[in-house]
């Protein structure tokens, strides 16, 4: 094998605060994941972080308002990666062999959030993984809609200063029940925030998860999704909706693993639109271990300035998941000299009955659409402004929450203002 | 093949063909006495066969250095292929036929290789079309000059020698330069030393090293400014030895509107024990030239049960160097254990083209990682990639390619389709395209289902009174024959042959 690396100062320090367990050895001696590793070639996070970093302090700027309309919603506040308890409510101990471990809190009817004082132990991951195996470590928030109830959270991480942090959260959505999970990065200043979302949807579940990360010039941020989809029951599947907007950081990924143990139903979109120098990752990796899974995938990018922009996808149907329906598309604008998308659409497939699809194009604006708009009296500025806007249309238009959608619209209009 | 379970709705014909593809035809083995350069590896290899060769100083010192630098080298891992390590140390480097490994004439080779190229169906004995043999060849050859029958000069190698390069009196005569590349380091040693390793570099990867330091033999072939060559160009390689590595380097220049069309076939004897074959092959064109390089790969693939079979890595690359040039690739992929490779075009020039077309077919435990790379430097350069894949029994295969456009490519094109096809539950087929703009001038666009694509034509011929699958059977047709027309005549049969398969069932 190769040779020992050399640490960054950054790892030095992280590796210092770390268990000397399983995990930690492997970091050791790969470090972390740097345009060497396979699935990170263009994101160089080592790279991107090479100073030492201490654990974020307390969070010290005011709650900023919401990004996404959080009516109707369970709040739950993360600063720096702290969770915020729910107010007003009596928690009751979560006993583990006698011992207290956490607390829980019946919030609503059908809906109950646990606080664990500590995470997962972390495992040895695989190169690539070992971002959401560090991120497991921290205390674990769950967050239960049980059986056939339905609601809505809202996860808002707000995270300042130059330090590094880390949070987990894991939600399950019982049998029959409908949930909608908001998550916001709220980032200002530079630290560098790795989260970890983990979530189970039962057999005759709806999720619907929607992402939105305003831009962060000088943060990196760093957001694994695992899913697990049930096996169907009867006609009853789990289904899940996504999308992503993602506006960029210093180096942003927002990486979604999912696994359909059956038939279910996905919708893994996303949308980056960035400038200047930021940095975007879309990178998802859908399993179907089962019969009958679906998934349809839109991702879209707007790259200008000298932004980079990512996407990885790729398509995983096992050996024996017959009758799996996946498609997958990415379409890139390069708005500027300078701009660039890397991109690979991948697809692995060992059962033959199956309809895989991927599509990917990039390039500029249409000179011809350009050229019409122009001719009809649209100065070229505004007509360049509408192509954007409807090419990014096309991902917008799948959400089916009008707030969330408007909100987007909103988010994507105030960053071009 | 026989207790495959089979998809229902593949077609019959389909299945004929892959279990025909299971029985390898050119498995035989030619009894013949060979003179071998000691098994393994060591700077002494290197030397033996740069000595055999009777090789300039500074090819041996090129040898070494390569042979230097593959020592500190690890073997890649990242293809999606698994095989056991190879003990290089295992092999034969080099092995030529024991009367000689040059002949005068083509009757001073050995009957058993003749006869070996003949089951191939190579004609190297065709009486008449033999090579420039006291100028014998001359007035046969322009004899078959107005023939309707399309002329093809061969070099066929065996194992690590060139046994007999045809026609190349009537090439002379067009200026165009066609030998093995040991015969073309002692004679035109200016033009080798000038080309040799500037595509591939010596560094370039581990196997290409490995070539750099053992190659033994391989095609050298010159095209002089604005000489369209008057006939197909092609080198049959047949690997006959046990334990014994081809390492065959063919390097091919095309000059200022220079044209060449060349074709490669290779074959190996059916043996349990698997072989290394790791060829390097360098194109260089300039400006306006163009070289159509064109490849029936049918090595054997082991047996049922995977074993045997040839360990097929091989570097292949174009460089387009002039303006207006262009290169392409096409490619018949069906045999070896483990195929590694990726035939790729450096376009450099403005305005240079670039076309990668393959099918590919994996049966039993064949693990193939093929596919392409297409590096876009110049102004205006397009590129077009067409990639078919059909798997069967317990094998894998994946499409690799790259598709990379610079910041200075303005105005860059590429074009990607690859469409893959299962035929039973144990196999798999994948597609792992890399894409990297960094131009905002460039339009890249990637598909990859035939149904996807054809939506507006199935409409039509739906519309036209087609049913649904005779509209499908229609377009697939069609679009197989978009890859095979690719191919010279000479290969075109055989290629049909191998793809008469239905893409029913396909995935992208």
């Amino acid at each position: 094998m190769s040779s020992p690396i050399t640490l960054t100062a950054f790892e030095d320090r992280l590796f210092a605060d770390l268990p000397e367990d399983e995990l930690t050895a492997v970091l050791r001696s790969r470090g972390l994941p740097s345009r060497r590793t396979e699935t990170w070639k263009w994101s160089d996070l080592r790279g991107a972080l090479r100073e030492a970093r201490e654990p974020s302090g307390e969070f010290r700027g005011e709650d900023p308002q919401p990004i996404l309309p959080t009516d109707g919603a369970t709040v739950l506040t993360l600063r720096n990666g702290c969770p915020e308890a729910p107010r007003g409510v009596e928690p009751k101990p979560i006993l583990h062999e006698g011992e207290k471990i956490g607390v829980t809190y019946v919030v609503e009817d059908g809906l109950v959030l646990s606080f664990y004082d500590e995470g997962r132990a972390p495992e040895a991951a695989s190169p690539g993984d070992e971002l959401s195996a560090l991120a497991a470590s921290a205390p674990l928030v769950s967050i239960s809609v049980l059986p056939g109830f339905e609601h809505k959270v809202a996860v808002r991480r707000l995270s300042d200063g130059e330090g590094r942090h880390v949070d987990s959260i894991y939600l399950t959505v019982g049998e029959g029940a409908t949930a909608t999970l908001l998550e916001t990065h709220d980032v200002t200043g530079s630290p560098f925030v790795n989260s970890r979302t983990e979530i189970e949807v039962d057999a005759g579940a709806t999720l619907k998860r929607y992402v939105a990360q305003p831009a962060a010039s000088e943060a990196v941020v760093v957001h694994t999704a695992e899913l697990r989809l049930a096996e169907e029951e009867g006609e009853r599947k789990a289904k899940v909706e996504q999308s992503v907007l993602a506006l960029g950081a210093h180096l942003a990924r927002h990486e979604t693993r999912a696994v359909q143990l059956g038939a279910g139903e996905m919708q893994a979109d996303a949308l980056y639109r960035l400038d200047n120098a930021l940095h975007t990752d879309i990178t998802s990796h859908l399993t179907f271990a089962g019969e009958g899974g679906q998934a349809d995938q839109l991702v879209k990018g707007i790259a200008g300035g000298r932004s980079r922009g990512v996407f990885q996808g790729k398509f995983l149907v096992e050996r024996g998941a017959q009758e799996t329906d996946a498609q997958m598309a990415h379409h890139a604008l390069l708005l500027s000299k300078g701009a660039q998308i890397n991109a690979k659409p991948e697809l692995e497939i060992y059962a033959d009955d199956v309809e895989c699809a991927h599509g990917n194009t990039a390039g500029a604006i249409d000179p011809d659409a350009l050229f019409y708009m122009r001719q009809r009296g649209v100065p070229e500025e505004e007509a360049r402004g509408l192509l954007i806007e409807a090419f990014a249309a096309e991902v917008l238009d799948r959400i089916s929450d009008d707030a969330v959608r408007s909100a987007f619209e909103r988010l994507l209009t105030e960053r071009t203002l | 093949m026989a207790d495959l379970q089979y998809k229902e709705g593949i077609d019959a014909k389909t299945v004929e063909q892959v279990e025909e593809l299971s029985a390898y035809k050119y498995g035989f083995t030619t009894n013949i006495e060979s003179l071998k350069a000691p098994k393994g590896l060591t700077e002494e290899t290197v030397r033996f066969i740069s000595a055999k060769k009777e090789e300039p100083e500074w090819l041996l010192d090129w040898r070494l250095a390569a042979f230097k630098r593959w020592q500190e080298m690890e073997e890649p891992r990242w293809a999606n292929v698994s095989y056991p390590a190879i003990d290089y140390q295992d092999h034969y480097y080099y092995a030529e036929p024991k009367a000689g490994a040059k002949y005068e004439s083509i009757d001073d080779v050995p009957e058993e290789i003749l006869e070996d190229f003949k089951k191939l169906g190579i004609p190297l004995r065709e009486a008449e079309v033999l090579l420039g043999v006291e100028g014998a060849a001359d007035s046969a050859a322009e004899a078959r000059t107005g023939g309707d029958k399309p002329k093809v000069a061969v070099d066929a190698v065996f194992d690590s020698v060139s046994v007999a390069t045809t026609f190349q009196k009537e090439l002379q005569k067009a200026g165009v330069i066609f030998m093995s590349i040991s015969e073309a380091v002692r004679e035109h040693p200016e033009l080798v030393r000038q080309y040799l390793g500037s595509v591939v570099p010596v560094t370039d990867n581990y196997f290409a090293t490995l070539n750099s330091a053992v190659f033994s033999d391989g095609t050298f072939v010159y095209v002089p400014k604005g000489v369209r060559c008057p006939m197909e160009l092609s080198t049959y390689f047949r690997i006959n030895e046990a334990n014994t590595g081809q390492f065959e380097r063919t390097l091919i220049v095309a000059d200022e509107g220079a044209y060449v069309s060349y074709l490669e076939g290779c074959t190996a004897p059916m043996r349990d024990e698997n072989q290394l074959h790791a060829a390097v092959v360098e194109l260089v064109a300039l400006d306006d030239a163009e070289i159509k390089y064109s490849t029936v790969q049918n090595w054997y693939p082991g047996d049922k049960d995977g074993k045997g079979g040839i360990y097929n890595f091989v570097t292949k690359r174009a460089d387009c160097r002039g303006v207006r040039s262009k290169v392409s690739w096409t490619q018949v992929e069906t045999g070896s254990a483990v195929t590694w490779k990726y035939p790729s075009c450096i376009l450099r020039g403005d305005d240079s083209q670039g076309e990668f077309y393959s099918i590919a077919i994996t049966n039993n435990h064949q693990q193939a990682d093929t596919g392409t790379k297409m590096v876009h430097l110049g102004k205006n350069t397009r590129s077009r990639i067409i990639s078919k894949g059909i798997s069967a029994g317990k094998s894998d295969q994946t499409y690799r390619g790259l598709v990379s456009i610079h910041g200075k490519a303005e105005g860059a094109r590429n074009f990607t389709q690859c469409d893959s096809l299962l035929i039973g539950g144990e196999c798999g087929a994948h597609t792992v395209p890399y894409v990297e703009d960094k131009s905002n001038t460039a339009i890249l666009e990637h598909e990859a289902t035939t149904s996807k694509l054809a939506e507006d034509q199935l409409f039509y011929a739906q519309s036209r009174g087609l049913d649904e699958e005779e509209a499908v059977a229609l377009l697939v047709n069609g679009f197989c024959k978009e890859v095979l027309q690719e191919l010279p005549m000479e290969f075109a049969v055989e290629a049909q042959k191998l793809v008469q398969v239905s893409l029913e069932g396909s995935v992208g």
